[in-house]
């Protein structure tokens, strides 16, 4: 059985309408990142967002918001174990995957309609 | 110490003693700070197991929780701001209201590292999200099961 089925339906729809908001979120966090590179609280604060995310969204059936989730996560915790705040590689790999983020939302919202 | 992925569809129930154990309508806390894993969580151990499900959305509130609502089996998420998984586990097994109380580690991420440090420390199982909330009844069934003597 998945999340689709009827009794998870309502917590799927709720998930999704959400999903606007976890973006936005995710966006002024990646901002903070931007204006502040060296800032050690930056990642750890995107790091928390993003580590929810990856919990969550497959658990709802959004495999593919998670498995991006799952990847930031992953390449956030290697940039925060060198403790010396991101480079502008790393700042332009959260780029990317705040990219693909936004693209997973908008099919998802578009697949709603 | 049983550890059931998400991806699993959980251990295979070993007769002798989950057919033994009536493991309907369970009190569950979940402790975890995110509020979209609560709401899941619940709805899916009503739904699948007619469980009655406390949430607490962090360390400090897990603690008061149990032991104010002694529930049968507490499912504790590894990675909280703050009073994270393993501190909250250390409060509850030094209190003596909460200390025998089987605690279930929830985790999106199981490391070998932790893995090995979740070893021996008194964990009743390890549970990894993304959570299957249609099997997630069953998998903490099973590890509740698992703790009864037989007889």
């Amino acid at each position: 059985m998945s999340v689709d089925d009827d009794w998870a339906a309502p917590l799927r729809r709720e998930y999704r309408e959400g999903l606007a908001g976890k973006l936005k979120n995710l966006e002024t966090l990646c901002d903070s990142l931007r204006a502040n590179p060296a800032d050690a609280a930056a990642p750890a604060a995107l790091a928390t967002a993003v580590h929810r995310i990856k919990g969550s969204a497959a658990s709802y059936g959004f495999d593919e918001i998670g498995a991006i989730a799952t990847e930031w996560d992953l390449a956030l915790k290697q940039s925060i174990a060198r403790g010396e705040g991101l480079n502008a590689d790393e700042i332009a790999a959260m780029e990317e995957f705040l990219r693909r983020f936004r693209k997973a939302v908008a099919q998802e919202q578009a697949a709603s309609l | 110490m049983l550890f059931l992925g998400g991806d699993a569809k959980g251990a295979e129930r070993t007769n002798s003693s989950a057919s033994d154990y009536n493991a309907l309508g369970m009190k569950i806390l979940i402790v975890d700070d995110d509020p979209d894993i609560h709401r899941i969580a619940s709805l899916a151990l009503t739904r699948h197991g007619q469980h009655q499900v406390i949430a607490a959305a962090s360390g400090e509130e897990g603690v008061a929780a149990a032991v104010r609502e002694r529930p049968n089996v507490i499912v504790l998420d590894l990675n909280m701001p703050g009073m994270d998984g393993l501190a909250t586990l250390a409060a509850l097994q030094a209190d003596p209201a909460a200390t025998a109380i089987p605690v279930i580690m929830l985790s999106a991420s199981f490391t070998s590292d932790e893995q090995q440090r979740l070893n021996g420390i008194g964990l009743a199982g390890l549970l990894r999200k993304p959570l299957r909330p249609a099997a997630m009844a069953e998998q903490i069934e099973e590890i509740v099961a698992s703790r009864v003597p037989r007889a």
